[in-house]
Protein backbone atom coordinates (compact mmCIF):
# COMPACT_ATOMS: atom_id res chain seq x y z
CA UNK A 1 0.00 0.00 0.00
CA UNK A 2 2.76 2.40 0.99
CA UNK A 3 6.26 1.93 -0.27
CA UNK A 4 9.11 4.09 0.94
CA UNK A 5 12.12 3.78 -1.32
CA UNK A 6 15.53 5.15 -0.43
CA UNK A 7 14.27 8.35 1.20
CA UNK A 8 16.98 10.82 2.20
CA UNK A 9 16.18 14.19 3.71
CA UNK A 10 18.82 16.77 4.46
CA UNK A 11 18.29 20.02 6.34
CA UNK A 12 21.44 21.94 5.50
CA UNK A 13 24.26 19.83 6.88
CA UNK A 14 22.00 17.64 8.95
CA UNK A 15 20.84 14.37 7.48
CA UNK A 16 17.48 13.67 9.12
CA UNK A 17 16.68 10.59 7.03
CA UNK A 18 19.34 8.47 5.40
CA UNK A 19 18.37 6.11 2.58
CA UNK A 20 15.32 4.79 4.41
CA UNK A 21 13.21 2.07 2.80
CA UNK A 22 10.31 -0.04 4.02
CA UNK A 23 6.80 -0.95 3.00
CA UNK A 24 3.41 -1.00 4.67
CA UNK A 25 0.95 -3.58 3.40
CA UNK A 26 -2.79 -3.13 3.13
CA UNK A 27 -4.66 -3.76 6.38
CA UNK A 28 -1.53 -3.84 8.54
CA UNK A 29 -0.72 -1.94 11.69
CA UNK A 30 2.94 -1.02 11.47
CA UNK A 31 4.81 0.61 14.29
CA UNK A 32 7.59 3.06 13.64
CA UNK A 33 9.80 3.57 16.65
CA UNK A 34 13.08 5.18 17.45
CA UNK A 35 14.72 7.47 19.99
CA UNK A 36 14.15 11.22 20.04
CA UNK A 37 15.33 12.97 16.91
CA UNK A 38 15.65 9.78 14.90
CA UNK A 39 13.55 11.20 12.06
CA UNK A 40 10.11 9.70 12.67
CA UNK A 41 8.17 12.93 12.38
CA UNK A 42 10.28 14.04 9.41
CA UNK A 43 9.25 10.86 7.65
CA UNK A 44 5.59 11.62 8.40
CA UNK A 45 5.99 15.10 6.98
CA UNK A 46 7.45 13.58 3.83
CA UNK A 47 4.68 11.00 3.48
CA UNK A 48 1.98 13.66 3.91
CA UNK A 49 3.75 16.15 1.66
CA UNK A 50 4.76 18.92 4.04
CA UNK A 51 8.38 18.25 3.05
CA UNK A 52 9.80 16.95 -0.20
CA UNK A 53 12.62 14.43 0.22
CA UNK A 54 16.13 15.27 -1.00
CA UNK A 55 16.26 11.93 -2.81
CA UNK A 56 14.09 8.85 -2.90
CA UNK A 57 10.50 8.05 -3.83
CA UNK A 58 7.23 7.31 -2.11
CA UNK A 59 4.65 5.05 -3.70
CA UNK A 60 1.08 4.88 -2.52
CA UNK A 61 -1.16 2.20 -4.02
CA UNK A 62 1.44 1.80 -6.75
CA UNK A 63 1.45 5.50 -7.60
CA UNK A 64 4.44 7.79 -7.23
CA UNK A 65 3.29 10.51 -4.84
CA UNK A 66 6.69 12.01 -4.00
CA UNK A 67 5.88 15.43 -5.45
CA UNK A 68 2.11 15.57 -5.04
CA UNK A 69 0.60 18.42 -2.97
CA UNK A 70 -0.53 17.59 0.60
CA UNK A 71 -4.25 18.19 -0.04
CA UNK A 72 -4.30 15.76 -2.95
CA UNK A 73 -2.67 13.09 -0.77
CA UNK A 74 -5.50 13.64 1.70
CA UNK A 75 -8.03 13.14 -1.10
CA UNK A 76 -6.19 9.94 -2.07
CA UNK A 77 -6.76 8.69 1.47
CA UNK A 78 -3.69 9.56 3.51
CA UNK A 79 -4.39 11.28 6.82
CA UNK A 80 -2.17 12.11 9.76
CA UNK A 81 -2.23 13.43 13.28
CA UNK A 82 0.31 15.93 14.56
CA UNK A 83 2.64 14.99 17.40
CA UNK A 84 2.00 18.23 19.23
CA UNK A 85 -1.77 18.69 18.77
CA UNK A 86 -2.50 21.49 16.33
CA UNK A 87 -6.21 22.20 16.66
CA UNK A 88 -7.72 25.10 14.72
CA UNK A 89 -7.86 27.25 17.87
CA UNK A 90 -10.94 29.41 17.26
CA UNK A 91 -13.16 26.58 16.07
CA UNK A 92 -15.09 24.19 18.29
CA UNK A 93 -14.43 20.46 18.32
CA UNK A 94 -17.29 19.88 15.89
CA UNK A 95 -16.11 22.64 13.58
CA UNK A 96 -12.57 21.28 13.63
CA UNK A 97 -13.72 17.82 12.66
CA UNK A 98 -16.10 19.29 10.08
CA UNK A 99 -13.15 20.72 8.13
CA UNK A 100 -11.80 17.19 7.81
CA UNK A 101 -15.17 15.82 6.74
CA UNK A 102 -15.52 18.50 4.03
CA UNK A 103 -12.76 16.63 2.22
CA UNK A 104 -15.40 14.08 1.18
CA UNK A 105 -18.47 16.25 0.68
CA UNK A 106 -19.43 19.75 -0.40
CA UNK A 107 -22.46 20.06 1.87
CA UNK A 108 -22.05 21.47 5.36
CA UNK A 109 -24.95 19.42 6.78
CA UNK A 110 -23.54 16.17 5.43
CA UNK A 111 -20.12 17.07 6.80
CA UNK A 112 -21.74 17.83 10.17
CA UNK A 113 -23.31 14.39 10.30
CA UNK A 114 -20.06 12.73 9.36
CA UNK A 115 -18.19 14.76 11.97
CA UNK A 116 -20.73 13.96 14.68
CA UNK A 117 -20.42 10.27 13.88
CA UNK A 118 -16.64 10.36 14.26
CA UNK A 119 -16.86 12.39 17.48
CA UNK A 120 -19.29 9.93 19.05
CA UNK A 121 -17.08 7.04 17.94
CA UNK A 122 -14.32 8.61 20.02
CA UNK A 123 -16.70 9.22 22.98
CA UNK A 124 -16.34 12.97 22.79
CA UNK A 125 -19.90 13.92 21.90
CA UNK A 126 -20.39 15.89 25.14
CA UNK A 127 -17.41 18.04 24.18
CA UNK A 128 -18.47 18.84 20.66
CA UNK A 129 -19.14 22.53 21.31
CA UNK A 130 -15.97 23.10 23.34
CA UNK A 131 -13.10 25.16 22.09
CA UNK A 132 -9.71 23.42 21.90
CA UNK A 133 -8.45 25.69 24.67
CA UNK A 134 -10.98 24.12 27.04
CA UNK A 135 -9.87 20.55 26.37
CA UNK A 136 -7.37 18.46 28.30
CA UNK A 137 -4.22 17.04 26.74
CA UNK A 138 -5.65 13.58 26.04
CA UNK A 139 -8.81 15.15 24.59
CA UNK A 140 -6.71 17.23 22.22
CA UNK A 141 -5.02 14.03 21.04
CA UNK A 142 -8.45 12.56 20.41
CA UNK A 143 -9.45 15.68 18.51
CA UNK A 144 -6.41 15.22 16.29
CA UNK A 145 -7.48 11.65 15.67
CA UNK A 146 -11.11 12.63 15.04
CA UNK A 147 -10.14 15.22 12.47
CA UNK A 148 -7.93 12.76 10.63
CA UNK A 149 -10.63 10.07 10.72
CA UNK A 150 -13.21 12.46 9.33
CA UNK A 151 -11.25 12.62 6.07
CA UNK A 152 -12.06 8.88 5.72
CA UNK A 153 -8.47 7.74 5.26
CA UNK A 154 -7.28 4.46 3.83
CA UNK A 155 -3.88 5.00 5.38
CA UNK A 156 -3.73 6.70 8.75
CA UNK A 157 -0.47 8.00 10.20
CA UNK A 158 -0.56 8.44 13.95
CA UNK A 159 2.20 10.54 15.47
CA UNK A 160 2.54 9.68 19.16
CA UNK A 161 -1.16 9.70 19.97
CA UNK A 162 -0.44 7.83 23.17
CA UNK A 163 2.30 9.99 24.62
CA UNK A 164 1.20 11.54 27.89
CA UNK A 165 -1.79 9.26 28.40
CA UNK A 166 -2.42 7.27 31.56
CA UNK A 167 -2.32 3.47 31.28
CA UNK A 168 -6.11 3.35 31.26
CA UNK A 169 -6.33 5.94 28.53
CA UNK A 170 -3.72 4.02 26.55
CA UNK A 171 -5.90 0.92 26.76
CA UNK A 172 -8.88 2.91 25.46
CA UNK A 173 -6.79 4.31 22.64
CA UNK A 174 -5.52 0.84 21.71
CA UNK A 175 -9.13 -0.36 21.50
CA UNK A 176 -9.95 2.56 19.23
CA UNK A 177 -6.92 1.83 17.05
CA UNK A 178 -7.96 -1.80 16.71
CA UNK A 179 -11.46 -0.74 15.72
CA UNK A 180 -10.15 1.70 13.13
CA UNK A 181 -7.97 -1.06 11.69
CA UNK A 182 -10.89 -3.50 11.57
CA UNK A 183 -12.91 -1.02 9.55
CA UNK A 184 -10.31 -1.48 6.79
CA UNK A 185 -7.84 1.30 7.50
CA UNK A 186 -4.11 0.68 7.32
CA UNK A 187 -2.13 2.28 10.11
CA UNK A 188 1.41 3.49 10.53
CA UNK A 189 2.02 4.45 14.13
CA UNK A 190 4.93 6.46 15.42
CA UNK A 191 5.49 5.88 19.06
CA UNK A 192 8.19 6.75 21.48
CA UNK A 193 7.04 4.32 24.11
CA UNK A 194 7.59 0.82 22.73
CA UNK A 195 5.40 -0.84 25.29
CA UNK A 196 2.37 1.11 24.15
CA UNK A 197 2.26 -0.20 20.61
CA UNK A 198 3.63 -3.70 21.05
CA UNK A 199 0.19 -5.23 21.66
CA UNK A 200 -1.37 -3.93 18.43
CA UNK A 201 1.44 -3.89 15.91
CA UNK A 202 2.06 -6.81 13.62
CA UNK A 203 5.32 -5.37 12.46
CA UNK A 204 7.69 -2.79 13.83
CA UNK A 205 10.29 -0.70 12.03
CA UNK A 206 13.01 0.86 14.16
CA UNK A 207 14.99 3.86 12.99
CA UNK A 208 17.90 5.67 14.54
CA UNK A 209 19.70 8.72 13.14
CA UNK A 210 17.48 8.44 10.06
CA UNK A 211 18.52 4.88 9.26
CA UNK A 212 16.49 1.72 9.56
CA UNK A 213 18.26 -0.42 12.14
CA UNK A 214 15.74 -3.19 12.60
CA UNK A 215 12.45 -4.56 11.33
CA UNK A 216 10.29 -7.46 12.42
CA UNK A 217 7.65 -8.60 14.89
CA UNK A 218 7.56 -6.73 18.21
CA UNK A 219 9.37 -9.64 19.95
CA UNK A 220 12.13 -9.85 17.37
CA UNK A 221 12.71 -6.16 17.48
CA UNK A 222 12.77 -5.82 21.22
CA UNK A 223 15.48 -8.48 21.44
CA UNK A 224 17.56 -6.94 18.68
CA UNK A 225 20.95 -5.80 19.99
CA UNK A 226 21.02 -2.78 17.71
CA UNK A 227 17.69 -1.60 19.05
CA UNK A 228 18.74 -1.95 22.66
CA UNK A 229 21.93 -0.13 21.81
CA UNK A 230 20.00 2.74 20.22
CA UNK A 231 17.76 3.12 23.21
CA UNK A 232 20.11 2.39 26.08
CA UNK A 233 23.57 2.97 24.67
CA UNK A 234 26.39 0.68 23.61
CA UNK A 235 27.75 0.23 27.11
CA UNK A 236 24.55 -1.40 28.21
CA UNK A 237 24.80 -3.99 25.42
CA UNK A 238 28.47 -4.72 26.03
CA UNK A 239 27.99 -5.17 29.73
CA UNK A 240 25.30 -7.72 29.04
CA UNK B 1 -33.29 23.77 24.41
CA UNK B 2 -34.66 27.03 25.78
CA UNK B 3 -31.49 28.71 24.60
CA UNK B 4 -32.07 27.81 21.00
CA UNK B 5 -35.62 29.25 21.13
CA UNK B 6 -34.37 32.52 22.51
CA UNK B 7 -31.79 32.45 19.76
CA UNK B 8 -34.42 31.93 17.10
CA UNK B 9 -36.45 34.87 18.40
CA UNK B 10 -33.22 36.88 18.46
CA UNK B 11 -32.50 36.01 14.84
CA UNK B 12 -36.03 36.98 13.84
CA UNK B 13 -35.68 40.33 15.59
CA UNK B 14 -32.28 40.85 13.98
CA UNK B 15 -33.76 40.12 10.55
CA UNK B 16 -36.60 42.58 11.11
CA UNK B 17 -34.13 45.21 12.30
CA UNK B 18 -31.90 44.64 9.25
CA UNK B 19 -34.93 44.93 6.98
CA UNK B 20 -35.96 48.26 8.51
CA UNK B 21 -32.42 49.61 8.23
CA UNK B 22 -32.16 48.60 4.57
CA UNK B 23 -35.51 50.22 3.72
CA UNK B 24 -34.52 53.38 5.57
CA UNK B 25 -31.25 53.66 3.63
CA UNK B 26 -33.04 53.00 0.35
CA UNK B 27 -35.72 55.62 0.97
CA UNK B 28 -33.37 58.31 2.27
CA UNK B 29 -32.61 59.96 -1.11
CA UNK B 30 -36.34 60.30 -1.76
CA UNK B 31 -37.59 61.56 1.60
CA UNK B 32 -34.61 63.43 3.05
CA UNK B 33 -32.15 64.33 0.27
CA UNK B 34 -29.75 66.48 2.29
CA UNK B 35 -26.53 66.68 0.26
CA UNK B 36 -24.20 66.56 3.25
CA UNK B 37 -25.78 63.40 4.67
CA UNK B 38 -26.00 61.66 1.31
CA UNK B 39 -22.43 62.56 0.48
CA UNK B 40 -21.18 61.27 3.81
CA UNK B 41 -23.13 58.05 3.45
CA UNK B 42 -21.93 57.61 -0.13
CA UNK B 43 -18.35 57.88 1.11
CA UNK B 44 -19.19 55.49 3.94
CA UNK B 45 -20.50 52.91 1.49
CA UNK B 46 -17.37 53.21 -0.64
CA UNK B 47 -15.33 52.49 2.48
CA UNK B 48 -17.67 49.59 3.30
CA UNK B 49 -17.29 47.98 -0.14
CA UNK B 50 -13.50 48.04 0.25
CA UNK B 51 -13.70 46.75 3.81
CA UNK B 52 -15.90 43.86 2.68
CA UNK B 53 -13.18 42.96 0.21
CA UNK B 54 -10.51 43.29 2.87
CA UNK B 55 -12.48 41.16 5.36
CA UNK B 56 -12.61 38.25 2.93
CA UNK B 57 -8.81 38.14 2.82
CA UNK B 58 -7.84 39.63 6.18
CA UNK B 59 -10.70 38.39 8.33
CA UNK B 60 -11.57 34.99 6.92
CA UNK B 61 -8.39 33.84 5.20
CA UNK B 62 -5.98 35.43 7.68
CA UNK B 63 -3.86 37.18 5.05
CA UNK B 64 -3.12 40.51 6.66
CA UNK B 65 -2.96 42.63 3.52
CA UNK B 66 -1.97 46.27 3.78
CA UNK B 67 -1.89 46.76 0.04
CA UNK B 68 -5.57 46.76 -0.76
CA UNK B 69 -5.64 50.41 -1.74
CA UNK B 70 -3.57 49.38 -4.78
CA UNK B 71 -6.71 47.70 -6.15
CA UNK B 72 -8.71 50.77 -5.24
CA UNK B 73 -6.27 53.02 -7.06
CA UNK B 74 -6.11 50.78 -10.12
CA UNK B 75 -9.91 50.91 -10.31
CA UNK B 76 -10.12 54.67 -9.96
CA UNK B 77 -7.31 55.40 -12.42
CA UNK B 78 -8.38 52.84 -15.03
CA UNK B 79 -11.82 54.38 -15.11
CA UNK B 80 -11.05 58.09 -14.82
CA UNK B 81 -7.56 58.53 -16.20
CA UNK B 82 -7.91 56.23 -19.21
CA UNK B 83 -11.08 58.10 -20.15
CA UNK B 84 -9.50 61.48 -19.70
CA UNK B 85 -6.26 60.64 -21.45
CA UNK B 86 -7.30 58.32 -24.26
CA UNK B 87 -11.07 58.51 -24.29
CA UNK B 88 -11.33 54.86 -23.30
CA UNK B 89 -14.98 53.95 -22.89
CA UNK B 90 -15.93 53.67 -19.18
CA UNK B 91 -17.06 50.06 -19.56
CA UNK B 92 -13.71 49.10 -21.08
CA UNK B 93 -12.03 51.12 -18.34
CA UNK B 94 -13.94 49.13 -15.74
CA UNK B 95 -12.97 45.84 -17.38
CA UNK B 96 -9.33 46.92 -17.56
CA UNK B 97 -9.45 47.99 -13.91
CA UNK B 98 -10.81 44.64 -12.81
CA UNK B 99 -8.36 42.85 -15.10
CA UNK B 100 -5.31 44.63 -13.72
CA UNK B 101 -6.49 44.10 -10.15
CA UNK B 102 -6.98 40.39 -10.75
CA UNK B 103 -3.44 40.10 -12.11
CA UNK B 104 -2.08 41.94 -9.08
CA UNK B 105 -4.23 39.76 -6.79
CA UNK B 106 -2.73 36.61 -8.31
CA UNK B 107 0.72 38.02 -7.62
CA UNK B 108 -0.17 38.76 -4.00
CA UNK B 109 -1.64 35.27 -3.57
CA UNK B 110 1.60 33.79 -4.90
CA UNK B 111 3.58 35.85 -2.39
CA UNK B 112 1.34 34.50 0.37
CA UNK B 113 2.42 31.00 -0.60
CA UNK B 114 5.98 31.93 0.31
CA UNK B 115 5.64 34.48 3.11
CA UNK B 116 3.50 34.25 6.20
CA UNK B 117 2.24 36.63 8.85
CA UNK B 118 4.17 39.85 9.27
CA UNK B 119 6.40 39.18 6.27
CA UNK B 120 3.38 38.89 4.02
CA UNK B 121 1.90 42.12 5.41
CA UNK B 122 5.20 43.95 4.82
CA UNK B 123 5.45 42.67 1.26
CA UNK B 124 1.96 44.00 0.48
CA UNK B 125 3.01 47.42 1.79
CA UNK B 126 6.04 47.15 -0.52
CA UNK B 127 3.88 46.50 -3.57
CA UNK B 128 1.59 49.37 -2.67
CA UNK B 129 4.42 51.84 -2.14
CA UNK B 130 6.06 50.90 -5.44
CA UNK B 131 2.79 51.52 -7.27
CA UNK B 132 2.16 54.77 -5.42
CA UNK B 133 5.61 56.20 -6.12
CA UNK B 134 5.41 55.15 -9.75
CA UNK B 135 2.15 57.06 -10.04
CA UNK B 136 3.61 60.00 -8.15
CA UNK B 137 7.03 60.40 -9.76
CA UNK B 138 6.11 60.19 -13.39
CA UNK B 139 4.86 63.74 -13.36
CA UNK B 140 3.22 64.51 -16.64
CA UNK B 141 4.54 61.26 -17.95
CA UNK B 142 3.52 61.62 -21.50
CA UNK B 143 2.57 58.89 -23.85
CA UNK B 144 0.89 60.04 -27.00
CA UNK B 145 0.53 63.39 -25.35
CA UNK B 146 -1.56 62.23 -22.45
CA UNK B 147 -0.60 63.41 -18.96
CA UNK B 148 -0.78 61.04 -16.02
CA UNK B 149 -0.82 63.92 -13.61
CA UNK B 150 1.91 62.51 -11.39
CA UNK B 151 1.66 63.60 -7.81
CA UNK B 152 -0.70 66.45 -8.63
CA UNK B 153 -3.25 64.03 -9.94
CA UNK B 154 -5.82 64.21 -12.67
CA UNK B 155 -9.28 65.71 -12.87
CA UNK B 156 -12.21 63.40 -13.39
CA UNK B 157 -14.13 64.08 -16.58
CA UNK B 158 -17.57 65.50 -15.79
CA UNK B 159 -19.22 62.88 -18.02
CA UNK B 160 -18.07 60.15 -15.64
CA UNK B 161 -19.61 61.78 -12.60
CA UNK B 162 -22.73 60.09 -11.36
CA UNK B 163 -25.54 62.12 -9.79
CA UNK B 164 -25.26 61.88 -6.01
CA UNK B 165 -28.46 59.88 -5.53
CA UNK B 166 -27.45 57.39 -8.24
CA UNK B 167 -24.00 56.99 -6.77
CA UNK B 168 -25.54 56.61 -3.31
CA UNK B 169 -27.97 53.89 -4.38
CA UNK B 170 -25.34 52.11 -6.47
CA UNK B 171 -22.79 52.00 -3.66
CA UNK B 172 -25.42 50.95 -1.13
CA UNK B 173 -26.58 48.20 -3.47
CA UNK B 174 -23.04 46.88 -3.78
CA UNK B 175 -22.60 46.99 0.00
CA UNK B 176 -25.78 44.92 0.37
CA UNK B 177 -24.62 42.46 -2.26
CA UNK B 178 -21.20 42.24 -0.66
CA UNK B 179 -22.63 41.67 2.81
CA UNK B 180 -24.94 38.98 1.46
CA UNK B 181 -21.97 37.43 -0.32
CA UNK B 182 -20.00 37.26 2.95
CA UNK B 183 -23.06 35.76 4.65
CA UNK B 184 -23.16 33.03 2.01
CA UNK B 185 -19.41 32.49 2.25
CA UNK B 186 -19.68 31.94 5.99
CA UNK B 187 -22.14 29.12 5.41
CA UNK B 188 -20.26 27.47 2.55
CA UNK B 189 -17.44 25.00 2.16
CA UNK B 190 -15.41 27.82 0.60
CA UNK B 191 -15.73 29.90 3.78
CA UNK B 192 -14.96 26.97 6.04
CA UNK B 193 -11.81 26.27 4.08
CA UNK B 194 -10.74 29.93 4.22
CA UNK B 195 -11.13 29.88 8.00
CA UNK B 196 -9.17 26.63 8.21
CA UNK B 197 -6.36 28.31 6.26
CA UNK B 198 -6.46 31.27 8.65
CA UNK B 199 -6.24 29.02 11.67
CA UNK B 200 -3.38 26.79 10.49
CA UNK B 201 -2.24 26.43 6.89
CA UNK B 202 -0.32 23.18 7.33
CA UNK B 203 -3.16 21.49 9.18
CA UNK B 204 -5.62 22.72 6.57
CA UNK B 205 -3.48 21.22 3.80
CA UNK B 206 -3.25 17.91 5.65
CA UNK B 207 -7.06 17.89 5.89
CA UNK B 208 -7.45 18.23 2.16
CA UNK B 209 -7.71 22.01 1.76
CA UNK B 210 -6.09 23.21 -1.49
CA UNK B 211 -4.47 26.14 0.28
CA UNK B 212 -2.99 28.12 -2.59
CA UNK B 213 -6.07 27.74 -4.78
CA UNK B 214 -8.39 29.04 -2.08
CA UNK B 215 -6.05 31.88 -1.16
CA UNK B 216 -5.91 32.90 -4.80
CA UNK B 217 -9.68 32.81 -5.28
CA UNK B 218 -10.22 34.78 -2.07
CA UNK B 219 -7.64 37.41 -3.02
CA UNK B 220 -9.13 37.80 -6.50
CA UNK B 221 -12.69 38.27 -5.23
CA UNK B 222 -11.43 40.60 -2.55
CA UNK B 223 -9.51 42.69 -5.08
CA UNK B 224 -12.60 43.06 -7.23
CA UNK B 225 -14.50 44.58 -4.29
CA UNK B 226 -11.73 47.10 -3.63
CA UNK B 227 -11.57 47.90 -7.35
CA UNK B 228 -15.31 48.53 -7.46
CA UNK B 229 -14.80 50.87 -4.49
CA UNK B 230 -12.28 52.70 -6.67
CA UNK B 231 -14.77 52.99 -9.56
CA UNK B 232 -17.46 54.52 -7.37
CA UNK B 233 -14.93 56.81 -5.74
CA UNK B 234 -13.72 58.03 -9.14
CA UNK B 235 -17.25 58.68 -10.34
CA UNK B 236 -18.22 60.67 -7.28
CA UNK B 237 -15.24 62.98 -7.00
CA UNK B 238 -13.69 65.76 -9.06
CA UNK B 239 -10.08 64.92 -8.77
CA UNK B 240 -7.81 61.89 -8.29
CA UNK B 241 -4.26 61.74 -7.06
CA UNK B 242 -1.96 58.91 -5.94
CA UNK B 243 -2.01 60.07 -2.32
CA UNK B 244 -5.77 59.79 -2.17
CA UNK B 245 -6.07 56.45 -3.94
CA UNK B 246 -2.85 54.44 -3.68
CA UNK B 247 -2.31 55.49 -0.06
CA UNK B 248 -1.35 53.36 2.87
CA UNK B 249 -3.89 55.33 4.91
CA UNK B 250 -6.67 53.97 2.76
CA UNK B 251 -5.47 50.40 3.29
CA UNK B 252 -5.36 51.04 7.01
CA UNK B 253 -8.89 52.47 6.88
CA UNK B 254 -10.12 49.22 5.31
CA UNK B 255 -8.34 47.27 8.03
CA UNK B 256 -9.71 49.44 10.85
CA UNK B 257 -13.26 49.24 9.52
CA UNK B 258 -13.18 45.47 9.14
CA UNK B 259 -11.50 44.88 12.49
CA UNK B 260 -13.66 47.45 14.31
CA UNK B 261 -16.86 45.87 13.03
CA UNK B 262 -15.59 42.32 13.41
CA UNK B 263 -13.55 41.04 10.52
CA UNK B 264 -14.69 37.46 10.80
CA UNK B 265 -18.39 38.36 10.63
CA UNK B 266 -20.37 39.11 7.50
CA UNK B 267 -22.02 42.26 8.90
CA UNK B 268 -18.83 43.55 10.52
CA UNK B 269 -17.43 45.60 7.61
CA UNK B 270 -20.75 47.41 7.13
CA UNK B 271 -21.13 48.21 10.83
CA UNK B 272 -17.50 49.25 11.06
CA UNK B 273 -17.85 51.57 8.07
CA UNK B 274 -20.95 53.25 9.52
CA UNK B 275 -18.93 54.14 12.61
CA UNK B 276 -15.48 54.80 11.26
CA UNK B 277 -16.04 56.49 7.89
CA UNK B 278 -18.11 59.50 9.06
CA UNK B 279 -15.74 60.00 11.98
CA UNK B 280 -12.48 59.94 10.03
CA UNK B 281 -13.95 61.96 7.15
CA UNK B 282 -15.10 64.64 9.58
CA UNK B 283 -11.72 64.80 11.25
CA UNK B 284 -9.87 64.91 7.92
CA UNK B 285 -12.03 67.64 6.46
CA UNK B 286 -12.13 69.89 9.47
CA UNK B 287 -8.83 69.39 11.22
CA UNK B 288 -6.71 67.44 8.75
CA UNK B 289 -5.04 70.60 7.43
CA UNK B 290 -4.69 72.55 10.67
CA UNK B 291 -3.64 69.70 12.92
CA UNK B 292 -1.61 67.61 10.51
CA UNK B 293 -1.32 64.06 11.77
CA UNK B 294 -4.48 64.15 13.88
CA UNK B 295 -6.31 61.62 11.64
CA UNK B 296 -3.35 59.27 11.95
CA UNK B 297 -3.22 59.66 15.71
CA UNK B 298 -6.92 58.87 15.82
CA UNK B 299 -6.46 55.79 13.60
CA UNK B 300 -3.67 54.47 15.75
CA UNK B 301 -5.53 55.08 19.00
CA UNK B 302 -8.70 53.41 17.76
CA UNK B 303 -6.79 50.36 16.52
CA UNK B 304 -5.06 50.09 19.88
CA UNK B 305 -8.37 50.38 21.73
CA UNK B 306 -10.07 47.73 19.57
CA UNK B 307 -7.30 45.25 20.20
CA UNK B 308 -7.30 46.00 23.92
CA UNK B 309 -11.07 46.03 24.53
CA UNK B 310 -12.55 43.64 21.99
CA UNK B 311 -10.08 42.08 19.55
CA UNK B 312 -12.96 40.43 17.72
CA UNK B 313 -14.59 43.79 17.03
CA UNK B 314 -18.01 45.17 17.86
CA UNK B 315 -20.31 42.63 16.25
CA UNK B 316 -19.38 39.35 18.00
CA UNK B 317 -20.12 40.60 21.57
CA UNK B 318 -23.47 42.00 20.40
CA UNK B 319 -24.32 38.75 18.65
CA UNK B 320 -23.55 36.89 21.82
CA UNK B 321 -25.72 39.17 23.91
CA UNK B 322 -28.78 39.42 21.72
CA UNK B 323 -28.73 36.24 19.71
CA UNK B 324 -27.54 34.03 22.55
CA UNK B 325 -25.12 32.76 19.97
CA UNK B 326 -22.66 30.48 21.60
CA UNK B 327 -19.29 32.09 21.98
CA UNK B 328 -17.93 29.34 19.83
CA UNK B 329 -18.12 26.52 22.34
CA UNK B 330 -18.48 28.47 25.56
CA UNK B 331 -22.16 27.83 26.30
CA UNK B 332 -22.43 24.19 27.10
CA UNK B 333 -25.57 22.20 26.35
CA UNK B 334 -27.61 25.36 26.03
Amino acid sequence: MLEIKGITKKFGGLTALDDLSFTVNKGEIVGLIGPNGSGKTTLFNIITGLYTPTTGKIYYEGKDITRIAPHIRCKLGIARTFQVPRPLPNLTVLENVRIGALCRTNKIEVADNMATEVISFLNMIDKKDYLPGELTGPELKKLELARALATQPKLLLLDEVMAGLTPREIDDMLEIIKKINKSGCTLLIVEHVMKAIMPVCERVVVIDFGKKISEGTPEEVSNDKKVIEAYLGREYVERK
Amino acid sequence: MAGSRIREIGIKKARLFAFIVIIAFLLLPFIYPRVLIMRTLNTTFIYAVCAIGWALVGGYTGLFSLGHSAFFGLGAYCLAWLYLAYGVHPIIGILLGIGSSVILACGIALISARLRGVYFALSTIGILLVLMYVMRTFTYFEWRGAPSGGGIGVPVAPELMLPLSTSYLLSFGIVLLGTYFLYKVEKSKFGHYLIAIREDEDVAASLGVPVLKYKTIATIISSVFATIGGFIFASSTFHLNPDLTFSLDRSIDMLIIAVLGGSGTFIGPFVGALIWAPLIEYVRWNWGATYIGLPKILSGTVLLLIFLISPTGIVPPIQRKFLKRKKHGMIKNA
